[in-house]
């Protein structure tokens, strides 16, 4: 009996002290009293994470190339395929070297957002066991990261930083459901709101919720990121994923749509921290090169031994990246560099996929 | 005493674990393991209430220093705590049916994590969501309790037994 009673005594005390400190770090979230005891341990525990991730590295990449074997199989098909294709390119190109090279100039740079980046990896993560979605990455602010700066890699938007360690920092990833980034349509200026849908979603699924009832939303579209004040804690025009389908919400003031995130969050390995944002927008010019309409069966173009044919231009790629001068190669005139423009836009654009 | 630095030194591994590799697999389900419930309710099984108890705060609080946190602190010392003293509570009243502990246990940690999310207002512990990895999260973690189980009755060498019952009218095998 007395043993029980103790029991409860301790059990009692317990709980009142986790309840005090949850009151406590509750109530002051922002300037917690345990930050110091936070980052102690994010010291402590960054330096295991990192070793630990270091040993393991090779048993999971080996165990990843085994899963992936299928897949590769196919990768490699595609490969020799895309290989072909773009020897053939070459062949053209070296026609037009000049051409080719102010071209290729040009892309390269359309394509730098103006980003200044630190490189980190991840090391360690916070999955279902509590609801949250946040990786460790082994820079910190001996790097210059800070907290409140966004996180992308080669793909699209990661998500941001909200505590910073002296080695490691902590990044809440975009499909948390606690997140929130401005985000806008392609092209035109649809704002609205990108949120995470949790671990039910698996990664693969965010809402995008558009301010404007009246916005024409459609499978399709991507999204770029929409930007904060001073690019904290999201700067502007990263892409962040592309609608895959859209619910219907008669009646209601805000459109919802879900979206496929360009980033992988299951293989998250290698991120950037954004430590500078551009002094302008880069608006839509960090997307990816539109794939060909149709993905599965690529429209083959045209055999390349009828050269000087005239084909048109196919819509999206070839007047993102094919006519720098604004001039649609005119059907039926075959100029010399109609039919080489274009067939290198189509290149560009299937690239992508 | 070396016992104890053992136990420690293993604690810390399982969390480096958890984080490092665990969370970072793709499991189907969306849910995956919780190591370090498995931990608690095996310790609490062992070693009984009071012990528990005061792991499971232990372990609960080192669990919310441990990068990458985003939430409240204090949160998972309660969870583990309350989880830790009910489990060696029940070993200690009932303590042939630690089976049936461990699955209530299972049933019942992520449902308590999520209510307590829920009280202090944390978005991302909604009911649907809960229910939807709820699942995959008990089937995970029933799967390491029952490989713990299996490791301890194979490699410390006792056969559970079973005790002979005075049937009275036939002669009982010990060991069927």
């Amino acid at each position: 009996m007395r043993d029980t009673r103790r029991a409860r005594f301790v059990l009692g005390v317990l709980l009142v002290v986790s309840l005090v400190l949850i009151t406590i770090d509750h109530r002051r979230h922002h300037d917690s009293l345990f930050d110091p005891v936070r980052g102690a341990a994010g010291s402590l525990f960054g330096v295991a994470e990192r070793a630990g991730t270091e040993l393991v590295r090779p048993v999971a990449d080996f165990a990843r190339m085994i899963g992936g074997a299928p897949e590769a199989g196919r990768r490699i098909d595609g490969l020799r395929a895309e290989n072909a294709r773009l020897r053939r390119d070459l062949a053209v190109a070296t026609l037009d070297r000049h051409r080719s090279a102010e071209l290729s100039s040009m892309l390269g740079l359309s394509g730098l957002g103006g980003y200044r980046v630190v490189a980190a990896q991840v090391i360690a993560r916070r999955g279902v066991p509590g609801f949250e979605d946040a990786v460790e990455i082994d820079a910190g602010s001996a790097d210059g990261v800070r907290a409140e700066m966004t996180v992308l890699n080669g793909d699209g938007l990661v998500g941001r930083v909200v505590r910073a360690g002296p080695m490691t920092s902590a990044v809440v990833l975009l499909t948390d459901p606690a997140s929130a980034a401005g985000a806008r349509l392609e092209g035109n200026n649809e704002v609205g709101v990108v949120n995470g849908l949790g671990p039910e979603a698996e990664g693969r699924l965010i809402r995008f919720r558009v301010l404007d009832s009246a916005a024409s939303l459609a499978a399709g579209r991507r999204i770029v990121s929409f930007g904060s004040q001073e690019g904290r804690p999201y700067v502007a025009g990263v892409p962040v994923g592309t609608i895959e389908r859209v619910e219907a919400t008669p009646g209601e003031l805000t459109r919802v749509a879900y979206a496929r995130p360009f980033v992988d969050f299951t293989a998250l390995d290698v991120v950037g921290v954004v430590v500078a944002a551009p002094r302008r927008d880069p608006r839509d010019a960090m997307l990816p090169p539109r794939p060909a309409r149709p993905p599965a069966p690529a429209p083959k173009p045209p055999a390349p031994a009828p050269r000087p044919a005239p084909v048109a231009p196919s819509a999206a790629p070839s007047a993102r990246a094919g006519t720098p001068d604004g001039t649609p190669a005119p059907a039926g005139t075959p100029t010399p560099p109609g039919p080489d423009r274009s067939e290198r836009g189509r290149s560009e654009g299937q690239v992508g996929d | 005493m070396i016992r104890a630095m053992a136990a420690v030194l293993l604690g810390a591994l399982i969390m480096i674990v958890q984080v490092t590799i665990v969370n970072r697999l793709p499991l189907p389900g969306g849910g995956g393991p919780d190591l370090i419930l498995m931990g608690v309710v095996m310790f609490a099984l062992a070693r009984g209430a009071v012990p528990g108890g005061v792991t499971g705060f232990v372990v609960g609080l080192v669990t919310d220093v441990l990068p990458p946190a985003a939430h409240v602190m204090g949160q998972y010392a309660l969870v583990f705590c309350v989880v830790g003293f009910l489990v060696g509570r029940a070993a200690e009243r009932a303590p042939g049916s630690s089976a049936l502990t461990v699955i209530l246990a299972v049933l019942a940690a992520p449902l308590l994590a999520a209510g307590v999310g829920g009280l202090i207002g944390d978005p991302r512990a909604g009911w649907g969501a809960l229910l939807r990895v709820w699942p995959s999260l008990v089937m995970y973690n029933l799967v390491v309790a029952a490989l713990a189980f299996w490791a301890v009755s194979r490699f410390s060498g006792e056969r559970p037994r079973r005790a002979a019952v005075p049937t009275g009218s036939y002669p009982a095998r010990r060991r069927v």
